[in-house]
């Protein structure tokens, strides 16, 4: 029940602005039925009101959530800046795109090529090698590169 | 920026009587925010002075919590004005405040009342 004031934020703001209203108002009658005149009984009402901005900003607070607030205007921000400058943006958006790109294919070869490839070997073997001699008889089964001759027979 | 929340600002009221003194207030019928401060400052002989800034933070946050309603009216001289009653809830947080209040008050008077032996 309670959450549901963060949506109705405007129209509550409305409420509480109303409702200020009414407040000088019925002291403004209360001041003029004390005498003052109709000026000043109004001068007098909205100064014993206060800061009727400051309490509107309290409540308005009490119905926001801040980080969701925040994070809205930064994003209504960036995005009105990358359309301000539609050439940076596109320099942004490719090298972003570029850079993911890159990674994915580089990892995407090394996966096979060294995790993968040399997985099915050992497993293949029935071997299984520790992990620091794993890089050895990689670089090994490189420099030897006769596949002809595969140190490991069986597998291919 | 963060913003700071000021909803426990209450002036020079202890914390928590503010609301205890709305509900109190609301017990006599409904009323808008007008005059439950009126109420609460010629009710105390003008020694409470209800700060705006606290009042309608409080009056938002009491129906927030489901311890008083709201509901458009028509104030005495035909003003479209928002009336607050209190709410079941409401009445079970005012009794139990209350009792709270009350050994507050004893426990401070037994502290700076001069023993008298």
């Amino acid at each position: 029940m309670a959450w549901r004031r963060f949506f109705q934020r405007a129209q509550r703001d409305d409420d509480l602005a109303a409702e200020i209203d009414h407040y000088v108002a019925a002291e403004t009658d209360d001041n003029i039925a004390r005498g003052m005149s109709a000026d000043a009984a109004r001068t007098a009402a909205v100064r014993k009101f206060g800061n009727r901005a400051a309490v509107r900003e309290v409540v308005y607070g009490m119905n926001t959530i801040n980080w969701a607030d925040v994070l809205t205007q930064d994003l209504k921000y960036g995005l009105r800046q990358l359309r301000l400058r539609p050439g940076f943006a596109l320099a942004a958006i490719l090298s972003l795109a570029l850079g993911i790109g890159a990674n994915t294919a580089i990892f995407t070869l090394v996966d096979q090529l060294l995790l993968r490839l040399f997985h099915r070997q050992s497993v293949g073997n029935g071997l299984l090698y520790p992990a620091s001699q794993v890089v050895e008889i990689v670089s090994e089964s490189r420099i030897s590169a006769a596949p002809a001759t595969s140190p490991w027979p069986g597998t291919r | 920026m963060a913003r700071k929340s000021r909803t426990d600002a209450r002036g020079d009221m202890l914390q928590g009587t503010l609301d205890m003194l709305i509900l109190r207030t609301l017990i006599a019928g409904p009323a808008h925010g007008h005059t439950i401060a009126h109420v609460i400052e010629k009710g105390s002989d003008d020694v409470l002075q209800v700060e705006h800034g606290s009042l309608y933070p409080a009056l938002h946050r009491l129906e927030d919590q489901g311890l008083i309603a709201s509901f458009w009216g028509t104030s005495e001289n035909n003003r479209r004005a928002k009336y607050y009653r209190i709410a079941p809830a409401g009445r079970r947080h005012l009794l139990a405040e209350r009792n709270r209040w009350h050994q507050l008050v004893a426990a401070v008077t037994r502290l700076i009342e001069p023993a008298t032996d």
